[in-house]
């Protein structure tokens, strides 16, 4: 079995659990819906969305520099990141010139990747993750199992009990509410006491240097605003041209993301605030050697929306921990190879190709497709198990002719029609878990046809 | 009605597993007077192969599709999957006008009696309470109907075949098109998920009154019989093309 | 250099796309002015936000009798005060009160710049957050909205849509998470 196929086994042997991970996230699904259809352009906004990103890919280096020059202009610091370690240490130095202790951090799926919180961590510098279900999972050490919801995967009691634990919360307490006022008042002694503020970007306007940023919990504000020294980090594709894009891309995320028809905060960070110092850092961390690749270009128009994750019926019952990359589900799935590690290399199997996530996908990504090729990029690169490419190559033989496929088939049901049943569902037959195989027919088709037909021309 | 030379196309699993589709297909066909013509060297669309990553290895088993169903004016099948197949992906194949034709005229059964046919009324009598399995390359890759994400107006040429039967009564599903879990070697790879999937599919069916699910691919059907059977249920699944031949034309 | 290094990759895996295809211009369905100001509502009720409709000459009893001692940040004295306070003094804000300056009808956002704010913290770190705003001000959507701001040179803007809320915790919705816990949008000019 694959990692994947493995942990997802694991998943669903809790089968209640599995069912309420698969119908509450199938509620924000029909939220993300109800939202769409009540914009009639909708289609169009996500045509626009990914034409406008196309132009960005195309135009990347020009935006970048554009956007470098306006930033710098408003009084901002840029700086430029190759790699993780590129990106860690830039984080590091800001950290370190301005002798801060306290470090606050909202959501950023950048940093995850780069590992920029175990990182500091081995510097003796620990970061406080602000959202509230990032904290929860950093609490209990766990990663993120769903990039918009990070702790999607914990019931209200376990996160009592980790409350309890870390923040002295009445033992057995679960009440949503309760749990959240505790969460305000001990992240809110962090924010009052930060030195530095750490933000993921959702989008980076070229025109004008600004970033934005959304939020529904304000957390990203409270520490930017809070904290002398604003920290903003993003990936090189996080570029929009021009303000007036920002339109068009507001009206699809919170939608797509969560069925909101915006958050509750879209903060545009321009200049330091008086007396404070601004800093952004551009990180590529192998993003732009994918831009030649006509197959993959497109997944770099992802807004980390996660609606690919909400439709997909294999992530709503494997949960996102089962992919074991730090982005998961169908978006994951075709990222997480671009890192050409051998760990990742079962994600584009991991699907059953029914393309909802494309069609869902608010930058019209076709991530389907792309599960496709990577599929055939990685069993050409040898990545795939021997035996599968042997069973495979062994039935492009079989397929490609006539007579051994009819040897083949008509062995295949004498098989199922003599053999007995435990010899069928030995413990290798994967379909036999859970399944009855077809009860085989007296004829093929094949046959029945030339019984039948036998007098048509050919 | 016009009269094409139709090449129908069989897929392995039915040919081996399922003979009554291809049968039902094939008296249907005739029955709307079209002159149908089964190659009989042919194999399988390659894409099992292909699904699994090793279209490589698929490359002749594609270019032995193409030399067989050479010379029809519409080449049909009883499955979204395997016409999608065709039209989609054997643009890895040198596009010779034989190629090209193959792929432009290789039609599901359904998308061919709506579009090619036009018809819609094929007289059947199906008294029955029936749920639509929409599957996804069907539904999403030939757009045989609106899928429920995206904003357009809906449609659904299955449901258009269905719905002037006699008798039927069309349920409507919690998740109106929510995958399967066969996903073809998905199912072996991922059997889990892919058990878990189909079962929450069939549960779909039956606390809506489904007596029967029917859908254009016998893969999905075989895939949830096979949990039917394992789990002993009463609900029973039909490919369209056998409720479609109970027609009296 | 990184930067250098960054640029160079662009350009050497360049063209994916055959030509840099051009963003096409808007085209959006008008709706009229009373139909947003309806939608306004609409929108903020949903995002958990009281909205009070009242005319100009109202707002200051109405203010004094039900949101008592809320700091009205339109006051050029208590702008100035606060502008130079320091966070422990901003942390125990219970009331603020901005003017915001226009409204989106689809999403129930307001747009508040620095120019309203005495310092960018305080629209978060109030426990209730109060916006006042011109029932004329308002937009049909986000796309219409960023044809009313100028980002360029401006140093902090933030569209506010309903009362900080999370639902991190088994997807059940609580309001304040850690910006403020209400929202009241007082629409002047009824």
């Amino acid at each position: 079995m694959t990692p994947h196929a493995k942990k997802a086994k694991q998943f669903l042997a809790d089968e209640a659990r599995t069912d309420w991970h698969n119908q509450t996230l199938w509620i924000v699904r029909k939220k993300r819906d109800a939202l769409a259809a009540a914009v009639p352009e909708w289609e169009t906004l996500r045509e626009k969305a990914s034409i406008i990103k196309e132009n960005v890919l195309a135009n990347l280096d020009v935006y970048l520099e554009q956007f470098e020059a306006a930033a710098l202009k408003n009084g901002v610091t840029v700086l430029w990141a190759n790699d993780a370690a590129a990106f860690n240490q830039i984080i590091l130095d800001i950290i370190q010139k301005h002798e801060a202790k306290n470090i606050v951090k909202s959501k950023s799926m950048l940093t995850e990747e780069c590992g920029l919180n175990h990182f500091l961590h081995h510097k003796g510098i620990d970061v406080v993750d602000t959202d509230l279900g990032e904290r929860i999972i950093q609490f209990r050490g766990e990663a993120p199992s769903h990039i918009v919801l990070p702790a999607i995967h914990l019931k209200k009691e376990e996160i009592g009990e980790t409350f309890h634990e870390k923040l002295g919360t009445d033992k057995g307490a679960s009440d949503p509410t309760y749990l959240t006022r505790a969460a305000r008042k001990h992240l809110r002694e962090k924010f009052l006491a930060a030195d530095v503020a750490l933000t993921g970007v959702n989008f980076a306007v070229a025109e004008t240097g600004t970033v934005v940023v959304c939020t529904n919990e304000g957390n990203a504000d409270m520490g930017v605003h809070a904290a002398p020294v604003q920290v903003h980090c993003m990936g090189i594709e996080k570029i929009v041209p021009r303000q007036e894009d920002l339109g068009v891309f507001t009206r699809l995320l919170a939608r797509s993301a969560t069925g909101q028809p915006v958050t509750t905060y879209t903060s545009h960070y321009g200049t330091p605030k008086p007396g404070g110092a601004m800093y952004i850092v551009i990180v590529d961390n192998g993003r732009s050697k994918h831009l030649g690749n006509p197959k993959y270009v497109n997944s770099l128009k992802c807004l980390r929306c996660g609606a690919c994750m909400n439709t997909c019926p294999v992530f709503r019952r494997s949960g996102g921990h089962s992919y074991g990359y730090v982005i998961p589900g169908p978006i994951g799935s075709i990222l997480a190879p671009q890192r050409t590690d051998a760990r990742y290399t079962d994600l584009p199997f991991a699907s059953s190709l029914c393309g909802s996530c494309s069609n869902v996908c608010p930058a019209k990504i076709n991530i389907h497709e792309q599960l496709y090729y990577w599929r055939q990029d990685l069993s050409e690169k040898k990545q795939t198990s021997f035996i599968k490419r042997f069973s495979m190559k062994m039935t492009g033989f079989v397929l490609s002719s006539n007579s051994r496929y009819n040897f083949a088939g008509n062995m295949a049901r004498k098989a199922l029609k003599y053999l007995p049943h435990k010899l069928i569902y030995l413990p290798i037959n994967a379909w036999g878990r859970g399944r009855e195989l077809p009860a085989p027919p007296k004829q093929s088709f094949k046959q029945w046809y030339k019984n039948n037909r036998k007098n048509k021309p050919q | 009605m016009k009269k094409y030379r139709i090449g129908l196309f069989i897929p392995c699993y039915i040919d081996l597993f399922y003979p009554q589709v291809g049968i039902a297909t094939l008296e249907l066909l005739e029955k709307l007077g079209q002159e149908v013509i089964y190659p009989p060297k042919q194999t399988c669309c390659g894409q099992p192969l292909a699904n699994s990553g090793s279209e490589q290895e698929a490359i002749a088993t594609y270019q032995h599709f193409v030399n067989n169903f050479q010379g029809f004016d519409y080449i049909v099948t009883p499955s979204g999957s395997c016409a999608y197949h065709v039209r989609r992906h054997y643009d890895i194949l040198e596009q010779t006008d034989a190629v090209r034709k193959v792929r432009e005229t290789t039609y599901e059964l359904c998308e061919f009696l709506t579009d090619i046919l036009d018809v819609d009324d094929l007289k059947i009598r199906f008294p029955h309470k029936v749920g639509i399995h929409q599957s996804c390359h069907g539904l999403r890759g030939l757009k045989l109907g609106a899928p429920s994400e995206l904003m357009i107006p809906s449609f659904s040429k299955v449901r258009r075949l269905l719905e002037k039967a006699e008798g039927i009564e069309l349920i409507e599903l919690d998740r109106k098109d929510e995958c399967c879990g066969f996903g073809g070697t998905f199912a072996i790879f991922e059997p889990d998920v892919s058990v878990k999937m189909g079962k929450d599919r069939i549960s779909d069916h039956e606390r809506n009154g489904a007596e029967f699910i029917t859908a254009t691919d016998t893969s999905c059907l075989m895939h949830m019989e096979g949990i039917i059977r394992r789990q002993k249920k009463t609900i029973q699944v039909k490919h369209i093309a056998e409720i479609l031949n109970t027609n009296s034309l | 250099m990184s930067k250098a290094d960054i640029l160079q990759s662009i350009s050497a895996h360049k063209a994916a796309f055959p030509a840099a295809p051009e963003i096409p211009s808007e085209e959006l369905p008008a709706i009229s002015p009373e139909q947003q100001l309806d939608l306004f509502k609409k929108s903020l009720t949903t995002a958990g936000a009281e909205i009070v409709e009242l005319s100009e000459k109202e707002i200051d009893d109405y203010t004094a009798a039900n949101l008592p001692g809320a700091l009205d940040f339109t006051n050029p004295e208590i702008k100035e005060e606060y502008a130079v306070a320091a966070l422990d003094k901003l942390n125990k804000i219970e009331r603020a009160l901005f003017a915001g300056r226009f409204g989106v009808a689809e999403n129930g956002a307001v747009w508040l710049e620095d120019n309203n704010l005495p310092q960018r913290i305080i629209p978060f770190i109030t426990q209730h957050l109060i916006l006042k705003l011109d029932a004329k001000n308002l937009c049909a959507n986000m796309q219409e909205a960023y044809k009313q701001i100028h980002l360029n040179g401006l140093g902090f803007g933030v569209f506010i849509s309903g009362p900080s809320k999370t639902a991190d915790i088994e997807q059940s919705l609580v309001y304040g998470a850690h910006g403020a816990k209400e929202l009241t949008v007082i629409i002047a000019g009824k």
